[in-house]
């Protein structure tokens, strides 16, 4: 009787020390799940966050990943899924570095975590060697993608079908690595706001003095236009043009109306070719500088220092943009000469300005 | 018997095992720094033009210690006069008036209040016009590391006796009543003309005390000795040189029982030095010989104290006393007890006012301390003179600037004492010789209390804890509302700690942001047993029992702890033991969830019982409460307008989205998002989409920068508000300008720390703006919003 109970003893002995794994079933902490759309009915991608106390280091230390009733796991499989760990020891995982990248395959391998789903469960387990990339340690965070957010060995192409109805779920966390715990996520009727705004076509176009004049033309001299109708005798700026728009294509201004006339009596245009002031010689012309915006000087009105005046075109282009622009300010110099044999009078023209915007 | 000694040993082996396989706690080393702050101010020297002096404040308040001594000028001795036996607990000697006793008054804060004054009349006799005293600590001699006499000495001018008594600080208890040292006919003792009195405790115990006057009709310093603790004194036995009545002497113990004599001759005006061996009498020379100049006024300018640690003494004192000049110099001599020798250290002034000086000496590092009174360069130094104080790090080479310790300005103060030699404070004393008062400051808190490490445990009912709530230094939760739980945590020091050095108490307050050692954003309060975290009355073991230690407490660096007691209220102290230099005390702190919040994380500081904080917090413990009743966690999140528009937009002014998708020239909100959970970390609210776009066109996104809405160019931002609950706005959408981080997306516009699950409306409002080339077409964004919760 006595060698009975001793061999017992010993036997119990034997087994209280037999080397045995002691699983300490903690809370999972530090844990998230962030989601790319929480709209009802809407494909989504998670991206879930955890820190285990105890680790998981073994073959048998499966991660469980449940999913309430309603969310559509699609056939998610392990080219869908991430999963990236920390080193051990972390005390939360607010910005952990994630050193470790494992490998997924459909099957636990020597060296690869398995990745399966039935129903609403997706199960992760170790590889056969228990550690794959490197074992999980105690207190390491995890990081478990889930979708087209998966990039390791190609990007996922299959999401997660969110919950058909505005609510919180539960996703839990469990498996035989002992820690489990529970995630609250929010399915919204609708997670987006929509903006609209409206930006009006806009032309804007403005002429700063419609009456201007040469004063008393002479042979011996070339005089051009002022707002004050007096004339001068050397070159300045008789009015401005301001032309802006938003119009995709900017815009055109012509010029339209006829030369200098008296009765039947006309001073001649200087017509298509730009060109320089000749006193003595009827002419009559303008040309323009451009300042501001994207609006440019046509020809032949750009030339400097020489002028046109191409009735044989009218209503001739004058200035244009090509695109959106800012207000563009023309300066207009008109030129007028008279030829000795020119006949006295009072002679007026009426030039008409037109902008068109090319939306 | 075989059997049962089998199982004996089966059981024994599996404790063995078991204890062996307990885990072993590591913690991280911290550096310890020390922050003071201190007020600078620039105090111009009006006789030196451009010269100015540049001092600090120290950390308080003079402290009035008693406003009606007998005659300040009559008072001072090169002695101590003052006496701190541990950090809060001092003892400040002076001569009231009234009846003119000898008397003392006693703090218990430090220094902070001083108590009434408490007479020697038992002792030291009635009304007999009593001058100077001087002090001696048993723990200032060498080798002594228990005694609790302070040993006076003083003398009468009615009678004309030199006295001795002594304060057994442990029950301050009077002993040795009116023991005269000496006093004969003839003797002549004239305060105002008279020299003071001096006592010290040699290194075998012996006292050695005396004064300079007129004893026996003859003018002399006189040296008398004590073998059995002041009870019986000898004959006179001091040197022949000291023949002046208005002489100074500081005695100090030197190995194997000799006396070092510090001695100011008055007319000669010098300052020397002799050894006294009590086997062979006087040493054959006289060391230092210091000149000195006199002035009528300040006949004394020194002070000295005692490394005891090494042996070593350090003597400062002004070389001119010179009033109202700029000539005065404090010097600072070091007599190296291993050779017995003085070297000069660095003047600690030059050329200055200052015209007295006292040395004190940290034990803990044994930096020095030199107090000094320093004139203001005004008319008369008597009616406008400062204390301050400077510090060596390097045993006197080099000094740092000076810190002023009186508070109240234009006084004659005189007569720098302090308590000499300290591991927990340096005290100073000084005379206001307008006001006949006694004031004091701390010079310096040698105690540096850390706040080094910590644990959670689940509660039990003992001085024992429960199983572990979670891993040294690491922030813990609850399991259910309303639980009880243990805090044990670790303070480090320097400095010697005796029993019940100091009274602490733990404070509390909800998380704002992270438990951080700077306490940003908290507010702490006095934990008691009704906060909200609040002290847990178990039933057995009572408040202030001796903790029992747990193999899974706390540990620092490797430091020995020292346990001290359970705690269930405030204040607590180190009642159970003292605790040396360099080592830790360990406290266990009951504590409940008393109402707190669900999932609201608090946070944990010690600070002293006068609301000042320690010197360091390395760590703030963290606990979070659970989560709601029922367990669910929950989050709550929704959005109040999923439609919002502009309007038109115009380039000559901004525009503001609402509601009714038709916009606002004025700021406005378009629509609000709403969130809450229980979270224990809170939530986050994330932001991703696009700018305003209409075909290949687009509104600029401001960016990641917070800036102003500027009408006629392109900006496309959002800025958010916050109300209710305690979630905050991220940056950059928290200022008054407008933000959109396309480049940060998904990108944080909100968060909230805890899981109190209070609500917070956000109020979102977007601007746009465009330029006078922003395409025309109808733009639109769609924005998605997403909360994340972390349990």
């Amino acid at each position: 009787m006595q060698k009975v109970t001793s061999v017992l003893l010993i036997v119990a002995v034997v087994v209280f020390f037999y080397p045995t794994k002691t699983v300490y079933a903690a809370a999972l902490l530090n844990k998230s799940d962030t989601l790319s759309s929480q709209k009802i009915s809407t494909l989504s991608n998670h991206t879930i966050v955890f820190r285990t106390p105890t680790g998981a280091a073994e073959s048998g230390d499966t991660i469980t990943i449940t999913f309430p009733a309603g969310f559509g796991l699609n056939n998610i499989d392990f080219g869908d899924v991430d999963l990236a760990h920390s080193a051990g020891g972390q005390s939360n995982c607010t910005a952990p570095t994630y050193t470790n990248d494992e490998t997924l395959a459909a099957s636990a391998t020597g060296s690869a975590w398995g990745f399966a789903t039935s129903s609403q469960v997706m199960t992760l387990t170790p590889p056969t060697d228990g550690v794959g990339a490197a074992a999980i340690a105690a207190n390491a965070c995890l990081q478990i993608q889930l979708g087209t957010n998966a990039t390791t060995g190609g990007t996922g192409d299959t999401q997660i079908t969110n919950h058909g109805s505005a609510a919180s779920y539960t996703i839990s966390i469990g498996g035989n690595f002992g820690d489990s715990g529970d995630i609250v996520i929010n399915i919204l009727n609708d997670d987006q706001v929509s903006v609209s705004a409206t930006v009006d076509e806009t032309l804007t176009f403005t002429i700063s003095d419609n009456s201007i004049g040469f004063g008393t033309l002479s042979a011996s001299d070339d005089f051009f236009a002022t707002g004050d109708t007096n004339g001068s005798a050397t070159e300045t700026e008789a009015h401005t043009l301001v032309v802006g728009t938003n119009a995709a294509n900017g815009y055109t201004m012509t010029v339209n109306g006829n030369t200098l006339t008296f009765g039947g009596s006309t001073i001649d245009a200087i017509g298509s070719s730009a060109a320089s002031s000749t006193p003595g010689t009827e002419q009559f012309g303008l040309r323009m500088e451009a300042s501001g915006g994207v609006g440019a000087v046509s020809a032949p009105y750009a030339a400097p220092a020489s002028f046109a005046f191409d009735t044989g075109a009218f209503p001739d282009e004058v200035a244009a943009a090509t695109a959106p622009s800012a207000n563009t300010t023309y300066s207009v110099r008109y030129l007028a000469n008279i030829g000795s044999n020119t006949e006295a009078g009072a002679y007026t023209a009426t030039l008409t300005y037109v902008a068109v915007a090319n939306f | 018997m075989r059997f049962f000694i089998r199982h004996i040993f089966a059981i024994l082996l599996c404790f063995g095992i078991i204890l062996s396989g307990f885990p072993v706690d590591f913690s991280v080393v911290l550096s310890r720094g020390r922050i003071v702050d201190r007020v600078y101010l620039a105090m111009q020297n009006d006789l030196v033009i451009d010269n100015f002096y540049f001092g600090q404040y120290a950390e308080a308040a003079q402290v009035q210690i008693e406003p009606n001594l007998f005659d300040a000028t009559d008072e001072y001795s090169p002695s101590p006069n003052v006496v701190f036996i541990s950090d809060q607990v001092g003892y400040a000697f002076y001569v009231d008036t009234g009846v003119d006793n000898v008397s003392y008054s006693k703090t218990t804060d430090g220094g902070t209040s001083w108590g009434a004054d408490v007479d020697m009349l038992s002792t030291m006799g009635t009304d007999l016009n009593w001058a100077a005293v001087a002090v001696w600590y048993d723990q200032w001699t060498p080798g002594d590391t228990s005694g609790t006499l302070i040993h006076i000495a003083a003398v009468n001018a009615t009678d004309d006796d030199v006295y001795y008594a002594s304060l057994d600080t442990n029950g301050d208890v009077r002993l040795n009543p009116n023991t005269v040292i000496t006093g004969t006919t003839g003797t002549v003792f004239t305060p105002a003309g008279d020299g003071s009195p001096f006592i010290t405790k040699a290194t075998d115990g012996d006292l050695f005390a005396g004064a300079c006057g007129t004893f026996s009709s003859v003018v002399q310093c006189v040296m008398h000795t004590s073998t059995d603790v002041g009870a019986n004194w000898g004959g006179d036995i001091g040197h022949s040189s000291w023949n002046d009545d208005d002489d100074s002497i500081q005695f100090f113990p030197l190995s194997g029982g000799d006396i070092l004599a510090i001695f100011q001759d008055d007319t000669a005006n010098t300052i020397s030095t002799r050894v006294y061996d009590q086997s062979t009498g006087w040493d054959g020379s006289a060391l230092l010989n210091r000149a000195l100049t006199d002035s009528a006024t300040y006949d004394i300018s020194w002070g000295a104290a005692l490394n005891k640690s090494t042996g070593n003494v350090y003597l400062a004192f002004s070389n001119a006393i010179a009033l109202d000049s700029t000539t005065n110099d404090i010097e600072v001599w070091k007599y190296t007890e291993s050779s017995r020798t003085w070297g000069q250290k660095t003047n600690v002034l030059n050329d200055t006012e200052a015209y007295q000086a006292s040395v004190s000496l940290d034990a803990n590092t044994g930096d020095i301390y030199v107090t000094y009174a320093q004139g203001n360069g005004g008319a008369d130094v008597a009616d406008d003179s400062d204390i301050f104080y400077v510090k060596s790090t390097d045993d006197g080479s080099n000094w740092g600037s000076p810190i002023q310790l009186n508070s109240t300005a234009n006084l004659d103060l005189w007569f720098v004492r302090t308590n000499m030699y300290s591991d927990s404070r340096l005290y100073s004393v000084w005379y206001d010789n307008t006001g006949n008062d006694l004031y004091g400051e701390t010079v310096a808190d040698l105690w540096a209390w850390e706040q080094a490490a910590y644990r959670f445990f689940n509660n039990a009912n003992g001085t024992d804890v429960g199983s572990v709530l979670g891993n040294q230094d690491t922030a813990a939760t609850l399991a259910s509302t309303g639980d009880a739980f243990r805090l044990r945590l670790l303070l480090h020091n320097t400095g010697q700690i005796p029993i019940s050095g100091e009274n602490l108490k733990l404070q509390f307050a909800e998380r704002s942001g992270t438990c951080d050692t700077g306490f940003s954003g908290e507010s702490y309060a006095d934990v008691t047993g009704a906060t909200v975290i609040a002290y847990n009355n178990n039933a057995t073991p009572a408040d202030g029992d001796n903790l029992t230690a747990n193999a899974n407490d706390p540990t620092h660096s490797g430091h020995t702890i020292v346990n001290q007691d359970y705690e269930e209220a405030n204040n607590f102290t180190n009642s159970v033991a003292l605790i040396p230099s360099g080592q830790d005390g360990k406290w266990d702190f009951s504590l409940k969830d008393n109402g707190a919040s669900a999932s609201t994380a608090y946070c944990f500081r010690i600070v002293k019982s006068d609301d000042s904080g320690l010197d360091v917090y390395s760590i703030i413990p963290q606990i979070t409460t659970a989560a709601a009743a029922g367990g669910a966690p929950t989050l709550s999140f929704s959005i109040s307008d999923n439609s919002i528009g502009f309007g038109t937009l115009s380039s000559g002014a901004e525009r503001y989205a609402t509601g009714d998708l038709t916009g606002s020239a004025s700021e406005v909100a378009a629509h609000t998002i709403t969130a809450s959970t229980t979270a224990s970390s809170g939530y986050s609210i994330l932001l991703n989409g696009s700018t305003l776009i209409y075909g290949a066109s687009n509104i600029d996104a401001i960016g990641g920068t917070n800036t102003t809405s500027t009408p006629g160019t392109e900006q496309f931002g959002l800025r958010i508000t916050a109300s209710g609950g305690n979630g905050t706005v991220s940056v950059p959408y928290v200022a008054s300008g407008f933000a959109f981080d396309t480049g940060a997306f998904p990108d944080q516009i909100a968060s909230d720390p805890d899981g109190d699950n209070n609500a917070t409306t956000y109020s979102l409002r977007y601007v746009a703006n465009i330029s006078a080339t922003t395409g025309a077409g109808n733009y639109s964004s769609t924005l998605t919003y997403i909360i994340t919760a972390t349990f």
